[in-house]
């Protein structure tokens, strides 16, 4: 239980810190921070292999893809980062909203009985959090969102790449020729419709 | 578990299908026509698996719920993405046309997923692709400013949903101890009631209800309107099931969930119908039409032993209404304006451009005028039946107040649609727009005019499941 207090307490205050950063590289460091001590958690409910999971994964693999973006984007970009825009007002706001729910979470987890989980646990006590019986779960009742989570990311990944071939093939930078080569669908396109191409986000310092 | 895991199987039809035209872009790169028909077939088939399936049934250990709900959620997803692969988009996609359509596949599929889901995780995944898929459509023309605005725009504040529902979730968990939809939705205690309460907030964002619709009028505007056509159907069918999934299971007790059902309800009618009025822009009015309509749809689970064929046919004739309306605002926007009318310069589609097009293209407007009809709830179209049906049921559920909210509505929504319908009716002084030749407006429009005629008609077919 000290454990749970001390690990809980650590978590919350790094995802404070992810927020409160100024410097979306230490926002990161703070992340990595957060995950672990949520690795930590999981261990000490007896889920050893999604700990580990969660170490490799998260903290590993996603956080060095974080640092991989973030280095590419302000390498580009953003210059000096410690001179974000720092909206006013909304931060008291945010922290109140926050404090609203959490107390409600709070008064409602103190008030109600919250269950024990009733499905997911296969398998009995004892091999909870084995290889085995995560992996009987995964390919057993969780087979659907498993592959449905395949198939976010795929889209996502696919709507990601979509959306930066279109700059560059509005940039003449993709292949034109085969723009022009598209059987058009009768006459050619009327383009005096066409908002005036004001350079967004991303595509204005290319 | 049948081969295709029963009722999941327009899911795996549509997800396939979505990576075989990506790999078929290999074959056919560029060649358009070729991708598309391709893109047809795959919905053909989703479609007849949907109906088909010998033993249709719960699948994956009911992850996904075989019944009447999820056949119209699948179906609908369905024949709206057909409807955008029909439709000749806004601007030339290129090399780009294999991951439009694959994310057009993608997004019904995700659909599918929301409106059958039998529990949680399939719900908020379902939500998940769909938007994830709808995010890069609406800004698919990235060029365009207005596009990348809205998909922006859309990407924030259905984040935002897509959050409260994952956090309602979390909650519901805690407090029953099952992902179930239907064991879950029975949570009772404080933490089941905000969870329940922050689900039914993260569905109404993408049903588009009041107070969650402050993203539609733009980001209808700015998509593409084939796209636009295919977020305004899919997503509120798959939306809607799942919320009446939530609520009935929930609702069934009364008090707190009948008041919140009513509020969002009844304020989306009214507040989507009169801010309908002051819209020149077809688009931006369809949205806020869209926003009623799926109040008065939400409405309809305040009977809970009748609203299904009513939901059903109402759902049916929306869809069918909302596709014919888009197709012609398609083929109107993607004309050459008239240069006389003076707001056609101000925005492609401007009420302004609609004027000569019965002149000109008189089966075209016929078309939209019925659709217009069925959103006005007009008889003899589906539109009017469905809106007869949900009055019914509510009536007979006791709730004859919300009844005559609902014809109170309806006398205001004349006002906007029958001004589109006169406007399309007058002369214009340049003779009016000039459409591109494609027999997709025509195909589309159509279908839906005939569908929503049909409904009006011999609404058996829907009526029965």
């Amino acid at each position: 239980m000290i454990t749970f207090f001390i690990v809980a307490a650590v978590a919350v205050a790094a995802a404070i810190g992810v927020i409160a950063a100024r410097n979306a590289v230490h926002s990161v460091l703070w992340l990595v921070v957060h995950l672990c001590s949520l690795a930590v958690l999981y261990m000490t409910l007896h889920a050893e292999f999604l700990g580990l999971v969660q170490i490799l994964i998260y903290a590993g693999a996603v956080m060095i893809l974080f640092l991989f973006v973030l280095s590419l984007l302000s390498a580009r970009s953003a210059p000096n980062a410690a001179a974000w825009e720092q909206p006013r007002g909304q931060t008291g706001l945010a922290i109140a909203a926050a404090a609203v729910v959490a107390a409600l979470v709070l008064v409602g987890a103190a008030v109600g009985n919250i269950a024990a989980p009733t499905q997911g646990a296969a398998g009995g006590a004892a091999a909870f959090g084995t290889v085995q019986t995560f992996g009987q779960a995964l390919f057993g009742p969780y087979l659907l969102p498993f592959e449905g989570t395949a198939l976010a990311l795929l889209t996502a990944i696919v709507g990601a790449v979509a959306l930066s071939a279109g700059h560059d093939d509005a940039a003449g930078r993709g292949l034109p020729a085969t723009v022009a080569a598209e059987p058009a669908d009768g006459a050619p396109i009327d383009v005096s419709h066409a908002a005036p191409a004001e350079p967004v986000a991303t595509g204005g310092d290319r | 578990m049948s081969a295709l895991g029963g009722a999941a199987a327009p899911i795996v039809v549509l997800g396939a299908g979505g990576v075989l035209i990506l790999l078929l872009d290999l074959l056919w790169e560029g060649r358009q026509t070729l991708q598309r028909a391709a893109a047809l077939i795959v919905l053909a088939l989703a479609a007849v698996s949907a109906v088909a399936v010998p033993g249709f049934r719960s699948g994956f250990h009911g992850a996904v719920l075989g019944d009447a709900l999820t056949t119209v959620a699948d179906l609908l997803a369905v024949a709206a993405a057909a409807a955008a692969v029909v439709l000749p988009p806004p601007a030339r996609w290129g090399k780009r046309w294999s991951a439009y359509l694959a994310l057009l596949l993608w997004s019904a599929a995700g659909m599918a997923l929301a409106g059958g889901a039998g529990n949680l995780i399939v719900l908020f995944l379902g939500v998940e692709v769909l938007s994830l898929a709808l995010y890069a459509l609406v800004a698919f023309a990235v060029e365009d400013g207005r596009a990348a605005e809205a998909g922006f725009k859309y990407f924030l504040l259905g984040g935002l949903g897509s959050g409260l529902l994952l956090y309602g979730s979390a909650l519901v968990y805690a407090s029953g101890g099952t992902l179930s939809l239907h064991a879950a939705t029975a949570a009772s205690g404080p933490l089941g009631v905000m969870g329940l309460l922050l689900i039914v907030a993260g569905l109404a964002f993408k049903l588009a209800l009041v107070p969650f619709q402050l993203w539609t009028p733009d980001v209808y505007e700015g998509a593409g309107t084939p796209v636009t056509a295919f977020m305004s159907v899919g997503t509120k069918a798959a939306a809607f099931a799942a919320l009446a999934r939530v609520a009935t299971s929930a609702f069934g007790r009364g008090g707190a969930w009948t008041g919140t059902v009513l509020v969002l309800g009844v304020l989306s009618m009214f507040a989507g119908y009169l801010l309908a009025i002051a819209q020149p822009g077809i688009k931006r009015l369809l949205a806020f039409s869209g926003v009623a309509n799926a109040g008065t749809l939400v409405l309809a689970l305040l009977a809970p032993a009748a609203w299904r064929p009513a939901a059903f046919v109402y759902l049916v004739a929306y869809a069918a209404a909302s596709l014919g309306a888009f197709a012609v605002v398609s083929a109107v926007e993607g004309a050459v304006p008239d240069p006389a009318m003076p707001g056609s310069r101000l925005r492609p589609d401007h009420m302004d451009n609609l004027r000569g097009l019965a002149r000109r293209y008189p089966w075209l407007a016929a078309a939209f005028i019925v659709s217009l009809l069925s959103l006005a709830s007009v008889p003899p179209t589906g539109g009017f039946l469905g809106k007869f049906l949900v009055l019914q049921a509510l009536a007979g559920a006791d709730h004859p107040f919300v009844a005559v909210l609902i014809v109170a509505a309806t006398l205001v929504a004349l006002y906007p649609y029958f001004k589109l319908a006169l406007a399309c009716l007058q002369p214009a002084p340049g003779g009016g727009p000039v459409l591109r030749a494609s027999a997709g407006w025509a195909i589309v429009a159509g279908v839906a005019a005939v569908v929503t005629i049909a409904v009006g008609i011999l609404p058996g077919p829907v009526l029965h499941g």
